[in-house]
């Protein structure tokens, strides 16, 4: 029998196979190219410095406001009023390695999100709450979606299915490789090539 | 002008592509550059997608094993070291690395009050056994006072090597730690503590092939597929999601 498809088993060559891997290959394709952008530019401007298109650092915005005795009941009193004060969108929460204290009072809420962030800091003998905005650019935030910071959870359950998504394209891909493309063997060099490169770095101990 | 009948040929069958490339040519250059850069890069998009999946749960959890680290002491020529970079090709010698280490040459650390020693011996005594002493006590509690020091460091994503040499001392501390096969993909995933090698060229390869494989395949979408309306949609859908994280506020 002649393998249209050199690396798909025999078996497996059935015009509805085939029409199926084409179509789940071109729906996961097109679900994931947006992402795929999206990923290989942020990887780009990480690995080269922002193609220096991000020399400009943004400044922060301070504000302060004042705050009510009512609203130092709780942490969660104080996340709440800060949250009204500053007109954050997220609820806030602590910042990372960070434990509020009651006594002696010292309160911090994060407001976070792939772009800006809001730190709000209330200690014992402060006259007023500081907030401190930190404005990111669209470039930084382009590459923290990338990393998944500050990114809310449904960023991350669309990066999952982007991942799987990947590893389905790169599977029905390789089935899907047919005569029509090339050679057979120019294709399993290739594709043991880059196996055997990877595998020299995963192998590489100091 | 190409001939109408080629292009509305070419936009039947790939409603996506756009009209200057939607030629019979042009569909099978597109096709087979997708095909040839796909299986380029398919175990590059499985090792990515598998650590990218891991690093977007890091904050939560962590997959394998932390690197197990190891701390022994070697004997130190009795010429001593001139310069880290001496120290570096000893360590080389002696165990065989293959990365380009990191070299530093460390002041003499200060030491806390309190402690046992007397004061006004360290700074006196500047002749190399004298100075070999707090050494050996470096090794056991890295906060006590001891002399100037050269290191040299090396990294790898199997694992990490450094050695220690207290100006003066008979020995080397050699730390030495290797990680696990989930650490190693995270780390290439990252490429911390790759530089110099190639790693950095193939990750910038794989998102230009990335790139392309994106945009390519949006023009390869055909009617077999599916209707180009829906697919379109689902394009437009996913940039609109995209793009209100990026908007969106904290």
């Amino acid at each position: 029998m002649v393998k249209a498809h050199p690396f798909m088993p025999g078996s497996w060559q059935t015009p509805t196979f085939l029409k199926w891997l084409r179509r789940t290959h071109a729906w996961m394709g097109l679900g994931g190219a947006v992402a795929g952008v999206l990923f290989s530019i942020t990887t780009l401007f990480m690995e080269h410095d922002d193609f220096g298109l991000n020399d400009e650092a943004v400044p922060n915005t301070v504000m302060e406001f004042a705050v009510p005795n009512s609203a130092l009941a709780s942490y969660d009193d104080f996340r709440a009023y800060a949250r009204e004060q500053v007109g954050a969108r997220r609820s806030g929460g602590p910042p990372r390695n960070f434990t509020p204290s009651d006594d002696p009072l010292d309160y911090r809420v994060r407001f976070n999100s792939p772009g800006d962030a809001i730190d709000v800091q209330f200690q014992a003998g402060d006259e007023v709450a500081q907030a401190v905005r930190t404005n990111r650019s669209f470039i930084d935030t382009l590459n923290r979606l990338h990393r998944a910071e500050g990114g809310p959870l449904g960023w991350r359950i669309l990066s999952d299915a982007y991942t799987g998504a990947l590893v389905v394209l790169a599977l029905t891909g390789v089935l899907m490789w047919s005569r029509l493309h090339g050679h057979r063997l120019l294709g399993i060099g290739l594709f043991s090539g880059m196996f055997v490169f990877a595998l020299y770095f995963m192998t590489l101990t100091p | 002008m190409m001939s109408s009948g080629q292009e509305k040929r070419g936009l039947a069958s790939h409603p996506l592509m756009p009209s200057p490339i939607a030629t019979p040519v042009g569909v099978r250059w597109v096709k087979k550059t997708h095909a040839w850069t796909g299986i380029v890069t398919a175990v590059l998009a499985l090792t990515f997608a598998w650590s990218g999946f891991m690093l977007n749960h890091r904050t939560h959890f962590t997959l394998g094993l932390p690197a197990q680290t190891t701390q022994f002491t070697i004997p130190a020529p009795v010429t001593g070291f001139a310069s880290p970079q001496e120290l570096a090709d000893f360590l080389d010698a002696e165990f065989g690395l293959r990365t380009n280490p990191t070299l530093a040459s460390r002041e003499a650390t200060t030491q806390p009050a309190g402690m046992g020693m007397g004061m006004g011996q360290a700074p006196a005594s500047t002749s190399p056994a004298a100075a070999g002493v707090p050494s050996a006590a470096a090794g056991s509690s890295p906060s006590a006072a001891r002399g100037p020091s050269f290191s040299a460091s090396w990294q790898a994503p199997g694992g990490d090597f450094s050695g220690e040499w207290v100006l003066g001392s008979s020995e080397i501390a050699v730390t030495q730690s290797e990680r696990g096969f989930n650490r190693i993909v995270n780390r290439l995933h990252s490429g911390r503590g790759l530089e110099g090698g190639g790693w950095h060229f193939i990750i910038s390869a794989y998102a230009v092939m990335l790139l392309f494989l994106s945009l390519s395949g949006v023009m390869l979408w055909s009617r077999v597929s599916g209707p180009a309306r829906v697919g379109g949609g689902l394009l437009g859908a996913s940039l609109v999601l995209i793009g209100a994280w990026i908007v969106i506020g904290p």
